[in-house]
């Protein structure tokens, strides 16, 4: 059952508040009571009212201002000012600055009792509406939270695709979800009981490709000690996800080909081939039939795998999903590291709402992360989040078909201050495709092996973690959690060692 | 024709919103708060602390108006609108308007 509403009393004359008090006892609210604007400031950062009766003279300030600040930060709470000698100019200003009512002094029981009873009826119909509202149009949906209609045509997309075999081709720039996507693909289809076995052709060196997705045997080159089960087998009966398909070698692409056309294949240095039942998605941020146009990629594997198409929408086109989706990540981060966050104060929305978000819902993801770490508080304000922002609406293009910085330079928190106050004097660089990009070393932080014979360098192990965070966000093109994930850390460590670094000048300038 | 020292509607009104224990408790809290606001403003007016003046003043009337004690309630608001500045012949009134509210109150609850 849910608790009575909580009407906070914000009076400084002790008689006044025993009076409505005495008036409220027989509706069944709780009462609490502040006496200045800082304790009603805590007294709704502590007990969330539905109704605040409001005294427009405290003796630490003004109530109506106090009533715009809590407006400001996004206090749903109904206001009623109680006071004696409003002004015609006075009420209009009040009600114009949020107050459902207002109530002259003296006042009878019957006029406190009908005006909270009638502003309560409206606060609770108006959850209410949210609730439906909420309900016609399902903000969340496997994995995904948003209910544009932009979001539900993929899920439309999804949901039909799902029961088919047929190959899923997913598009969208960088941090718009592809990878969600294709695991949403997976959990709706009647495999989802099966595996889902996901795999970034551009994060893998070319070499190991073809063991990473076919397996090896024993003794097939140099290292292989064992037989090794490829992406492929592990995936029979599920779903094989294959990101950045984009950056697949050309000779690569040819044995992929011929997998998809038989469901066979066979592990490198094996001699017998073996048959596997699994459903293929693929992803790209680039534009495939660019990319076949130019020959970087095979036509007859395009036309395999681009059965289904997806399209995941950028975040700007997204509208009210940000909104949504920041304060889901805010809930999220606020658990995991343990802070009071609950909720965004309004200038803090606007902000948020305005900007492009040319790295997606990544990028929105870890300017949240980076400021539920390094502030807390009952509200995100407009100042904890990056400057950057501020300045981006003019400022930051949304990119075209090239990939975006999973974190614009401008966007990334500032381990600087604390305060996310690094400049930003040049708009964020456009990504240079993959393909030129010099292959990523295999493991994270290991200089080339040494010769042989030789030991390799012993470095202290706080250079060692210092080497693997920076190579996980070269890898990761800053995507901090991402980069997380990789080192099997929790991001906020990273967030930490990057102040630590910049206090210190030990920060390389590419993170600057 | 000089006003009630406690509004015969407001008084009516709180009887029958109210029960007898309940408007003792408040017209008791009442004097006890205009008693100590007077020994505010005598203070702030002995220490030139303006801001007190504004602060017990206020205090004053707010609970002053809840019950009616309108001439309380206007000596009080003529207190804040003049400021410490006026305080030396503020005081008198305010004083008799607060002894004469608190008569008032213990013969509504006697």
């Amino acid at each position: 059952m849910s608790k009575p509403p909580l009407v906070l009393i914000v009076e400084d004359s002790p008689p006044q508040v025993a009076l409505a008090q005495a008036l409220l006892r027989d509706m069944g609210t709780r009462i609490a009571v502040a006496e200045t604007t800082q304790a009603a400031l805590a007294a709704v950062a502590r007990e969330e009212p539905d109704a605040i009766l409001l005294d427009l003279e405290l003796p630490d300030g003004s109530g109506l201002d106090l009533m715009r600040r809590l407006r400001g930060e996004g206090v749903e709470a109904a206001f009623i000012v109680v006071t004696a000698n409003l002004s015609h100019a006075m009420t209009v200003e009040v009600m114009r600055d949020g107050a459902a009512d207002y109530i002259p002094k003296p006042y009878p029981k019957a006029r406190l009792t009908v005006t909270l009873s009638k502003v309560l009826k409206a606060r609770e119909l108006k959850r209410e509406l949210t609730a439906a509202k909420a309900e016609i149009a399902p903000s969340r949906y496997l994995g995904f939270i948003g209910a544009s209609p932009v979001m539900r045509a993929v899920y439309r997309t999804i949901e039909s695709v799902a029961a088919s075999r047929a190959s899923v081709f997913i598009t969208g720039e960088s941090g718009t979800g592809k990878e969600l996507a294709a695991e949403a693909v997976h959990k709706a289809s009647p495999r989802s009981a099966g595996p889902f076995v996901p795999l970034n052709c551009a994060a893998i060196p070319k070499d190991l490709l073809e063991s990473e997705i076919f397996g090896h045997v024993k003794g097939a080159f140099t290292g292989a000690t064992d037989n090794r089960l490829g992406a492929a087998k592990q995936a029979d009966g599920g779903t094989l996800f294959l990101d950045e398909i984009g950056e697949m070698p050309m000779d690569m692409q040819v044995k992929l080909l011929r997998f998809i056309q038989t469901g066979g294949f066979t592990p490198v240095g094996g001699a017998r081939a073996e048959k596997v039942d699994v459903r293929f998605v693929a992803a790209t941020n680039r534009d495939i039939w660019a990319e076949v146009e130019a020959g970087h990629f095979r036509e007859d594997l395009a036309y395999r795998l681009y059965v289904v198409p997806v399209e995941m929408p950028a975040l700007r086109e997204r509208g009210a999903d940000v909104l949504m989706l920041a304060r889901a990540f805010l809930k999220t981060f606020a658990k995991e590291e343990k802070k009071g966050f609950r909720g965004i104060a309004l200038d803090a929305e606007a902000l948020l709402a305005s900007y492009p978000w040319p790295g997606n819902v990544r990028q929105l993801q870890n300017v949240l992360r980076n400021a539920v770490v390094l502030h807390d508080g009952p509200v995100l304000t407009r100042e904890m989040l990056p400057a950057a922002l501020f300045r981006a609406g003019r400022r930051v293009a949304a990119p075209a078909a090239e990939p975006a910085p999973a974190m614009p330079a401008s966007a990334m928190p500032s381990p600087m201050t604390g305060e996310q106050a690094m400049p930003a004097p040049d708009p964020a660089p456009i990504a240079a495709p993959a393909r030129a990009a010099p292959e990523p070393p295999t493991h994270l932080w290991l200089a080339p092996d040494p010769p042989a014979g030789a030991e390799p360098d012993i470095l202290p192990m706080r250079e060692i973690e210092r080497q693997a965070i920076l190579a996980a966000l070269r890898r990761t093109q800053r995507d901090v959690v991402r980069a997380a994930s990789l080192l099997e850390i929790n991001p906020s460590t990273i967030y930490r060692r990057l102040i630590t670094w910049r206090d210190d000048g030990t920060l390389p300038v590419e993170f600057q | 024709m000089t006003a009630p020292v406690l509004d015969p509607e407001v008084v009516a009104q709180l009887h029958q919103d109210l029960s007898m224990e309940d408007l003792r408790q408040i017209c008791r809290m009442m004097e006890q708060d205009a008693e100590a606001m007077l020994a505010a403003l005598t203070d702030a007016h002995a220490t030139g602390d303006a801001q007190a003046w504004k602060r017990a003043a206020h205090r004053l009337a707010g609970g002053a108006s809840g019950l009616g004690a309108k001439p309380l309630e206007a000596e009080a608001r003529r207190a804040m609108a003049e400021g410490l500045g006026n305080a030396a012949a503020r005081l008198p009134p305010l004083a008799e308007a607060v002894r004469e509210a608190c008569e008032a109150l213990r013969r509504l609850c006697a």
